[in-house]
């Protein structure tokens, strides 16, 4: 089982944000990394492959749709859902049409965030 | 040129006038003069001064009316007008219109020339100079209330202006710390033990985040006025679209009155859902009690519009004024920036919004748009 864990990377400069969802996603038997930048998130897929990249837009430096758009240019993410305080931000759209995932807006809907990340990680009936 | 001076030192509109009139009575030898301002409808005199009547008379006989006759003809015709009798028994006639440039504001007009059978050319003249006199007072009276108008307008939207952004970087900022807590909250209730108090308490703090969202979310609509994108659409499915999200206790009943070939009109269907929804919001909590709320979409000869009304509290009529106003409310809860979005939103999408309400009895708010323009 422990082997099997699934890997999620949380990108969010808010501490307490990345803090809480580790706390969740681990109670959840998934493996989590974090990155408090776009370009700490862009480098830490580098050098590895997770199963999930979940990643706030608004970052320090370059941007999530920035971190998004290099992920996917360098293959180096399958499955990335990204999420947002700011609902009508701009860059919502374009977020949503380069990662395929609707984005989630802050507050989260956790059973909704749990939810996608079972089926973008492929548990599907694994609890 | 003591008339003028004495005229640009008086600053009530209506003291300046009655100045004139009584002018015009001494240097034109009459025994009576008048000077009336027509109201915005043309219909009538929102202004009528006299000299030489006893107050008691005036106040009896009141100001004539805008018609037909002699008074109507110098508005319409536009030039002096002198007669020997103005009809049996009432002597001499001299009236001007007031005029600047071709529009005519009213009329200055004496009667019975003391001293003589009628009024001269000379005192047709001087008539016009006063004339023209009262009609730069008036157009200086309009001017500087358009002017004052214009600043407090002015005024509103800087103050909304900066509310918005004020608003936005707020209700941004809470975002996040809401979102940790609502993460910790969920996070709690996987791993504690099933315990009543501790489910209680959790449930507390997920209803308050819930809360705390819903306020951010309504600053948030407000900071971010966007510009409508107008479409051709339909109010009654915005009606019911709105019906659907407004939650209301089943001490509330809704009552519906849709007139669904109304045409449609161009508006952008989510701003105005907006609008809608703040009316039906509005209607339950103005009544705790319970009562009835309805909504209704009709048309009248140049706009259609959407209306809820309730059976509630009532704004009392001090308050009427103040309603759409930002930071303005009268509820226990709530920050005070549904109407004064619901306004911007209306004006927005070219339309209007009007209240009727009765302490007591209730409120019914509207909002109308005109009818779309067919092909």
């Amino acid at each position: 089982m422990p082997s099997a864990r699934k890997t999620i990377l949380v990108v969010d400069d808010d501490p307490g944000m990345a803090d809480t969802l580790t706390d969740i996603f681990q109670a959840n038997q998934y493996e989590v990394a974090i990155a408090y930048s776009g370009d700490a998130a862009v480098s830490m897929t580098r050098r590895r492959a997770y199963d999930l990249v979940l990643m706030d837009i608004q970052l320090p430096g370059i941007n999530g749709v920035q971190a998004l758009t290099a992920m996917k240019a360098e293959g180096l993410a399958k499955h990335v859902i990204m999420m947002t305080a700011h609902t009508r931000d701009e860059l919502v759209e374009e977020a949503e049409k380069r990662s395929g995932f609707p984005v989630l807006a802050k507050p989260l809907d956790l059973e909704r965030v749990l939810s996608l990340a079972t089926s973008a990680t492929g548990r599907a009936g694994e609890d | 040129m003591q008339t003028s001076l004495a005229l640009t030192t008086e600053r009530s509109l209506e003291r300046v006038l009655q100045k004139i009139a009584e002018v015009a009575r001494n240097v034109l030898g009459a025994r009576y003069a008048a000077l009336g301002v027509i109201d915005e409808s043309g219909t009538g005199l929102s202004q009528f001064l006299t000299a030489g009547t006893a107050e008691a008379r005036k106040g009896a006989s009141g100001p004539p009316p805008m018609g037909t006759d002699v008074l109507g003809l110098l508005i319409t015709e536009r030039r002096p007008l002198r007669l020997r009798t103005l009809a049996p028994h009432l002597g001499s006639f001299l009236g001007v219109p007031i005029m600047v440039r071709d529009r005519a504001y009213g009329s200055l007009y004496v009667t019975e020339k003391q001293g003589a059978e009628e009024f001269s050319e000379t005192d047709e003249l001087l008539a016009v100079v006063l004339a023209s006199q009262a009609a730069i007072a008036i157009e200086n009276a309009y001017a500087a209330q358009a002017l004052r108008e214009a600043q407090e307008e002015l005024v509103r939207k800087e103050k909304l202006a900066m509310l918005g952004q004020l608003a936005g970087g707020v209700g941004h900022e809470l975002r996040t710390p809401l979102g940790v807590i609502k993460n910790s909250v969920y996070y709690l209730n996987m791993i504690l033990p099933h315990d009543e108090k501790i489910r209680k308490h959790l449930g507390i703090l997920d209803r308050e985040v819930a809360n705390s969202d819903r306020i951010v979310t309504e600053l948030l609509d407000f900071a971010r006025v966007k510009a409508p994108v107008r479409e051709a659409a339909s109010l009654v499915s915005i009606v019911r679209a709105a019906l659907q999200q407004v939650s209301r206790p089943e001490s509330v009943t809704v009552q519906l009155a849709l007139a669904e070939s109304i045409p449609a009109v161009l508006i952008d269907a989510h701003q105005v859902g907006q609008i809608l929804l703040n009316f039906l919001q509005n209607a339950v909590q103005a009544m705790p009690d319970g009562g009835r709320v309805t909504v209704s979409v009709g048309e009248d000869r140049e706009s259609v519009f959407a209306a809820v009304e309730d059976t509630g509290v009532g704004v009392p009529p001090e308050n009427l004024a103040k309603i759409f106003q930002p930071l303005f409310t009268t509820k226990a809860k709530g920050i005070g920036l549904g109407l004064a979005l619901a306004r911007d939103l209306a004006e927005a999408n070219g339309g209007r919004i009007t209240v009727e309400s009765t302490v007591g009895q209730g409120s019914r708010f509207a909002v109308h748009f005109e009818k779309a323009a067919h092909a």
